[in-house]
């Protein structure tokens, strides 16, 4: 079908947001199988339903929203009774030389050793560059509980790393 | 951990710098030399884990499957910003809304009414309020609170491991919820209300009724004191295995 002027292209948001939504997911899920499965599932429903946001301005907060509710939808059943940390936000002293050394694959390794809770705003303060208003909008909480929410998901990712071994070259 | 140190862990250099949230942590990280060290440890942190991730290549065919999808998304623009049509239509959507309301406000709750919602709240997120692994500990549980108790539960349903339950109120009426968790189905819900909370409810001598709301699949009948709603995300075949 044609594209006019008063359509949104859909190859174009497929290729502005794609790589993003994908990190995304990934980092949510652990699994580039399920990672891609759910950014198929979000663009397969802008395709069919994107047509009801009124704000052009607005397509990547929807795209976001949209994967992150699809993956809370699949953890249902574990998420039923979420696991709130209690341990402190405080990040444990890591060598530079050791941090300099991970690989992706261990931090998105532990990073699925993270709680729930925490992972999906941790995931968007490393891969999300707009303000706060727009990330606790994707994640339906506060912005205050956003930001503790990324303190405490950095401390459990730093002491989660620190167990690991460093791979050797 | 301080406050000042949760905020400067969320804080973004370059993307944050004008958010006034965080002026006053910032503030104190200039001014103190032992925090300013914490922060330049935590921004290596941070620097490292952004670049690993950010580095994360999708799958090659991610795209080609992604576009293999709908092609075209009609988007309004322009002409719904500013015309007078749209103040009148969004006049009669403001009357049409508000009539909805009054209407909502007024008219008796209907059985239809309360199955959509039962099972809208089992189709999201929801924490149980009960844990229990028994039906008498469950039992105990409702009863203590003096939500419905002494329900009878359906032949199908006694032997299938039981999660725990919830409390819920439907127009300030107590109703039990049931949470199974059934080996081939996944999840079963049992809801257990005062038979009298709608006029319509189904009726005593009549077999349950089975309807699909969303994603989920229900049954519905009625014995002396309660009515009752068997709910499953599983196709309509499988639900009749518990009634």
């Amino acid at each position: 079908m044609p594209l006019t002027g008063d359509q949104t292209n859909f190859e174009e948001i497929v290729d502005r947001y794609y790589r993003g939504l994908y990190q995304f997911a990934l980092s949510l899920t652990g699994a580039a199988a399920e990672a891609g499965d759910l950014t198929q599932q979000t663009f397969y429903l802008w395709a069919t339903k994107g047509h009801q946001l009124r704000d052009a301005g607005k397509i990547k907060s929807w795209l976001y929203t949209t994967l992150h509710r699809e993956f809370l939808q699949s953890r249902r059943r574990q998420t039923r009774f979420p696991h709130v940390s209690t341990e402190e936000a405080e990040l444990p002293p890591i060598e530079p030389a050791f941090v300099q050394q991970l690989d992706g694959a261990t931090v998105l390794d532990c990073l699925q050793d993270v709680d729930e809770l925490y992972r999906a705003p941790l995931a968007l303060f490393y891969l999300d560059d707009r303000p706060y208003k727009d990330i606790a909008e994707v994640l339906g909480v506060p912005i205050g509980t956003v930001q503790s929410r990324i303190a405490r998901g950095k401390a459990q990712l730093a002491a989660r790393l620190q167990t690991r071994e460093v791979p050797r070259e | 951990v301080s406050e000042v140190r949760e905020l400067l862990a969320a804080y973004r250099p370059g993307i944050d710098d004008a958010d006034p949230q965080f002026a006053g942590a910032l503030a104190q990280l200039r001014a103190d030399a032992e925090l300013q060290r914490w922060f330049a440890r935590h921004r290596q942190f941070d620097a490292t884990i952004r670049d690993r991730l950010a580095a994360v290549a999708p799958p090659a065919d991610l795209r080609d499957r992604l576009l293999a999808a709908p092609k075209v998304v009609r988007f309004p623009t322009g002409g719904w910003r500013q015309p007078a049509w749209l103040a009148a239509a969004a006049g009669l959507v403001l009357f049409g809304v508000l009539a909805a309301f009054w209407l909502q406000a007024t008219r008796q709750p209907t059985w239809a009414g309360w199955r959509v919602e039962m099972a809208q709240f089992v189709a999201q997120e929801y924490p149980l309020d009960v844990h229990a692994t028994t039906l008498a500990d469950a039992r105990a549980a409702f009863a203590q609170r003096g939500w419905p108790s002494d329900f009878a539960v359906p032949a199908g349903l006694q032997n299938v491991p039981l999660e725990g339950g919830c409390l819920l109120r439907w127009r300030d009426q107590p109703v039990t919820l049931l949470c199974y968790e059934t080996p081939h189905d996944g999840e079963v819900w049992l809801f257990v209300v005062a038979r009298g909370i709608t006029p319509d409810a189904p009726r005593e001598d009549l077999p349950p009724v089975v309807q699909r709301t969303g994603n989920i699949t229900t049954a519905a009948w009625s014995d002396r004191h309660y009515s009752y709603l068997l709910a499953t995300e599983r196709p309509t075949p499988p639900i009749h295995r518990y009634f």
